[in-house]
């Protein structure tokens, strides 16, 4: 018996579930650019973790679509993979299929004869699982993708082939008689003895008889020490043999089995498996934060209108990890109307100023990949590139070398610029005078505003904020009870802000009308 | 088994670890000088004096009560209950010193580990009974107690537990069962006592061992002896785990018992260390509520008795039916420690101990909380009259009808008139849902304001100071005064002869 891997996917495999007209794509493609500033790194690195580690879904990732078909034919895929009533199946299916690849690896891994026969029984039986389960499911399901539907065909006409059907019953009939087997062995000092199953006494159960009145609560820490992580020792391999040799039948037909199977997964399958975490990974990663009550939205999206609308909106790596220290996250909205296109960001330091500028970047992206994006709404372009250009925190330069570099990176991004990308100028010039850095951002938001272009400016400059009529203006905002707190929410307005004692007594909710509705809840 | 010295239902007094808010308690109400006290340089029994005045457990008046009793028990037999702490403190400790523990990997030693610690303590229970046997016990829960371990495990019992300690070596040999698991290895391997099944005899009776399959691992491969020693570990895995937890369940019953003892050897040593300083002390009754009720006589800071040595001044208490208490009057007045003394006596009630005082009757508090004005900033970023408010309000969090909070110089870190606002608030709020409270204020602006509106529920008392300015550190029911005397605190230090004070 040779060992087996999923075939590689073949250009002729008539359904994709990521693109209407499937294309080779790129082996690897490098992450955009705007990666790191827009800490899609840091949102793909966690959606990639865990289980999904192991597909390279970053090929997928990397890539983002910038035709309107493709994107609008992934939303519709991504939609119907979030229904509650298909994805725990696609989620069965993928960890079924996960399991073949994990049989089949501890088969090529295993020295005793049986014992791979076995591992390979058992990825049999997990892919036939997994095909059966998910065409269950679909077959009875109103699918309206036509990613999805497509797939549901081609999934149909594997399942009614007749190699299928066999595979099926073999792998049943198979197991099952392996399952009947149970024998009894003696180990006195080295030797050890293989026999049938007989009727002596549970002395275990003796024993726990006479003590069973200290028996309160269960030990912990007691837990069975699983001997094997993986395969056969030496002593189980030989008894294994005796055991064999007891009871011929059932291994007869494992054997059997593995002759006639040799060659057991659709390609049409494996294809599928290998596209189907591109939405399910996504989707599971945003799950605790949706348990935790934060809402996403697909995106209305236009290759034309370039009207962007955000309601509720929040940086996604950032809510993780608030998240994760159970702190609530503050959201944003953000209305462009009619000509508007330049986002001028301003206000106190650690305002919340760059994550908003991120927000914004992020939810292109994630626009364009199909996925839900988060906030209770949306509405954007869908843009050709996202240029980013945010001040380094590491670089310890000053003065004109720097500068120059600053402006070398403006100008790559103004030369790659059309009307239908979006710039995002996180602090730019920060480190120059402000006579200067005023003259070098007006110039640039001149270039800009005349590409017509959508932009986000976060900036220390207050008087970018009224740049030309095409400029909003957005302020990091403070408490207006308390102005020693930050609210990290950006506001469209111009900017302003005070403190006293009855208004960080309503902060810390020991008003009386507080203390009345906490003691009363 | 159970031991049940500290609850009537006879659940397991389990202390919790220490709360966010526990050192502000300790520090405000000066309990480590208590628990010092009780601990008597023993480590353990400070722990468990410190567990002990903490516990946020309800406390009702039945329990204070049954813990009453077992007190009084234990003062009419100091030596008996000192003595069976002891016996409770060598069992414990020979678990902590044995090997026995998860960290024993195998199932052979974990077997052999825990039979030993078996026998070890069905010794010291053999003891147990003797000398409990002696003592007369009044109180149920020294009674329970002891009836347990006489029933549990009477003679007969360990005997037998005795002979099959020694059929858990398997000198000679083990007999498994077994089942092909998913990898075709055996699986749920179970010990089978040889020679016990009628099929088995009669196989042997008419021959029918043909079909037996032998092999032998030879003495040169060790890492054959080694995954033989695995698999035979494996299969008696349920038979250690049985003796294992019977020897956790008795080490438990040892510690759990040195752990209440504790509680009681505790409080011996704190009445021995009061009564020898003349410092009166009696049992607390305690007043099922909800009405408020507190009244007491002769009430000590025993924190101050204890540091100085001294019976220090006592203090009077009527406040049946007051849920808010205002202390006003002069600084270094001992309003700090009056307000100390309360906090005090009343976990002490609630703990079931006696109290340092003549007489006392109160409810016992559901929660006790302090919130004392604290000298250090701890941090820059939040203002200090925030800092004091998020306290506030991580109290109020825990809340309920029938706390007992107490306030020292709170709302002071902002300026007068807005701190008095903010202090009116709060202070005449939470009486309103059941909640006592004990301001100590110099907010002289929110005091009159409050007395002059003759409230039925809020008692004034105030800190006496004579004409001449002499404290006695008594705290009298007292209309707030216009000063409060920081001058001649300012005098008293700097030594000179007051010309403005009034």
């Amino acid at each position: 018996m040779r060992s087996l891997t999923p075939p590689p996917s073949s250009p002729d495999i008539d359904s994709s579930i990521l693109d209407p007209d499937p294309a080779p794509r790129p082996a690897l493609p490098e992450a955009p650019e705007c990666f790191a500033d827009l800490r899609l790194d840091t949102i793909f690195a966690r959606v990639t973790s865990s289980v999904w580690s192991e597909y390279g879904l970053e090929r997928f990732y990397h890539d983002a679509p910038t035709d309107l078909r493709v994107v609008a034919f992934r939303q519709a895929v991504m939609r119907e993979t979030e229904r509650a009533d298909l994805q725990p199946a696609l989620l069965r299916f993928a960890e079924r299929m996960r399991a073949v690849r994990r049989e089949l690896d501890s088969q090529a891994r295993s020295a005793h004869p049986l014992e791979a026969a076995r591992f390979f029984l058992r990825a049999a039986q997990a892919y036939v699982d997994a095909v059966s389960a998910l065409h269950g499911v679909l077959s009875l399901a109103e699918l309206t993708s036509e990613g999805l539907r497509r797939w549901r065909d081609a999934l149909a006409r594997c399942v009614g082939s007749t190699g299928f059907a066999a595979l099926a019953a073999d792998c049943a009939t198979t197991a099952d008689g392996l399952a009947r087997v149970s024998y009894h062995v003696r180990i006195d000092g080295l030797r050890v003895t293989v026999m049938p199953a007989d009727d002596s006494p549970d002395y275990a159960a003796e024993v726990e008889h006479l003590f069973a009145r200290f028996r309160g609560e269960r030990m912990q820490g007691a837990a069975p020490q699983s001997a094997h992580a993986g395969h056969l020792d030496p002593v189980e391999a030989q008894i294994l043999t005796l055991v064999a040799r007891l009871h011929p039948a059932p291994f007869g037909a494992l054997v059997a089995f593995c002759a006639a199977h040799a060659e057991f997964q659709d390609a049409r399958v494996t294809r599928f498996d290998a596209e189907l975490p591109y939405y399910l990974a996504f989707s599971e990663a945003l799950a605790p934060l949706r348990r935790a009550g934060m809402t996403f939205a697909y995106p209305a999206v236009s290759a034309t209108d370039k009207t962007l609308d955000l309601r509720g909106a929040f940086d996604l790596a950032l809510a993780w990890e608030l998240h994760a220290l159970s702190r609530p996250i503050v959201d944003a909205d953000v209305s462009l109307r009619d000509a508007e296109r330049l986002m001028v960001v301003s206000g106190p330091n650690s305002g919340g100023k760059t994550t908003f500028a991120r927000m914004i970047g992020q939810v292109h992206y994630l626009a364009r990949l199909g996925f839900p994006v988060p906030g209770r709404s949306a509405r954007c372009p869908v843009s050709d590139r996202i240029l980013t250009h945010f001040e380094r925190l590491d670089d310890l330069r000053e003065g004109r070398g720097k500068l120059q570099d600053d402006l070398l990176r403006m100008h790559r991004i103004l030369d790659r610029a059309t009307p239908a990308s979006l710039v995002i100028l996180n602090e730019i010039f920060a480190s120059t005078t402000v006579v200067d850095a005023l003259y070098l951002a007006r110039r640039i938001l001149a270039e800009l505003s005349a590409r017509d272009l959508l932009a986000v400016c976060v900036t220390f400059l207050e008087e970018l904020s009224t740049f030309d009529e095409k400029t909003v203006s957005f302020v990091a905002g403070v408490d207006r009870a308390d102005p020693t707190i930050r609210t990290y929410r950006i506001e469209r307005r111009p900017a302003d802000g005070r403190a006293h004692a009855l208004a960080i007594a309503a902060k810390r909710r020991v008003t009386r009308e507080w203390l009345l509705r906490r003691l009363d809840a | 088994m159970r031991v049940g010295l500290l609850f009537p239902d006879g659940r397991d007094w389990v202390p919790a670890p220490l709360a966010r808010d526990d050192p502000a308690l300790i520090q405000d109400l000066d309990l480590e000088t208590v628990a010092t006290a009780m601990g008597n340089g023993d480590a353990f029994l400070h722990t468990a004096a410190r567990n002990a005045l903490l516990a946020r457990d309800e406390a009702d008046a039945a329990t204070i009560r049954f813990r009453q009793e077992v007190m009084q028990d234990a003062l009419a037999h100091p030596d008996a209950i000192r003595g069976l702490y002891s016996l409770a403190v060598d069992a414990d400790e020979r678990r902590r010193r044995g090997s026995f523990g998860y960290f024993t990997r195998s199932a052979g030693t974990r077997l052999w580990a825990s039979v030993a610690l078996l026998q070890a303590l069905l010794d010291v229970l053999r003891h147990t009974l003797r000398s409990a046997d002696r003592d007369e016990c009044t109180s149920r829960g020294l009674r329970d107690m002891l009836g347990t371990i006489r029933t549990e495990l009477g003679g007969p019992y360990l005997d037998d537990v005795a002979r099959h300690l020694e059929q858990l070596e398997f000198r000679r040999g083990v007999l498994l069962s077994a089942r092909l698991g998913p990898r075709l290895e055996g699986v749920d391997y179970a010990v089978r006592r040889a020679n016990g099944g009628l099929a088995r005899r009669l196989q042997r009776t008419l021959g029918r061992s043909s079909r037996r399959l032998t092999f032998r691992i030879d003495d040169r491969d060790e890492a054959g002896a080694r995954a033989l020693s695995e698999l035979k570990d494996r299969a008696i895995r349920d038979v250690a785990l049985a003796a294992e937890e019977a020897a956790t369940h008795v080490t438990g019953f040892f510690e759990q018992l040195r752990r209440e003892l504790a509680f009681y050897v505790g409080s011996l040593n704190l009445h021995d260390r009061l009564t020898r300083l003349g410092c009166a002390v009696c049992w607390p009754n305690p007043v099922p509520g909800p009405e408020a009720a507190w009244s007491l006589q002769g009430l000590r800071d025993i924190g101050l008795v204890l540091r100085t040595g001294t019976p220090v001044v006592p203090n009077d208490l009527d406040a049946d039916g007051r849920r808010l208490l205002i202390v006003t009057g002069a600084n270094q007045g001992g309003k700090s420690s009056f307000l100390r003394a309360l906090g005090v006596a009343q976990i002490m009630m609630r703990a079931g101990m006696f109290v340092a005082a003549e007489r006392y009757e109160a409810v016992p508090p559901r929660g006790v909380f302090t919130h004392f004005r604290r000298e250090e900033d701890a941090t820059l970023t939040v203002g200090k009259f925030d800092e004091e408010l998020s306290r506030l309000d991580a109290i109020v969090d825990q809340l309920r009808p029938g706390s007992l909070v107490l306030l020292n110089e709170s709302f002071a870190a902002t300026n007068e008139r807005e701190g008095s606002e903010v202090a009116r608030q709060i202070v005449t709020t939470l009486p309103e849902r059941g909640i006592t409270v004990v301001f100590v204020t110099h907010l002289h602006e929110f005091a009159r304001t409050l007395f002059d509106e003759h409230r039925d529920d809020t008692l004034f008392l105030r800190a006496e100071r004579l004409a001449d300015g002499t404290r006695t550190f008594r705290v009298r029911p007292g209309a707030p005064l216009e000063t409060s005397y920081a001058p001649d605190l300012y005098h008293e230090i700097f030594g000179r002869p007051g010309d403005g004070a009034n």
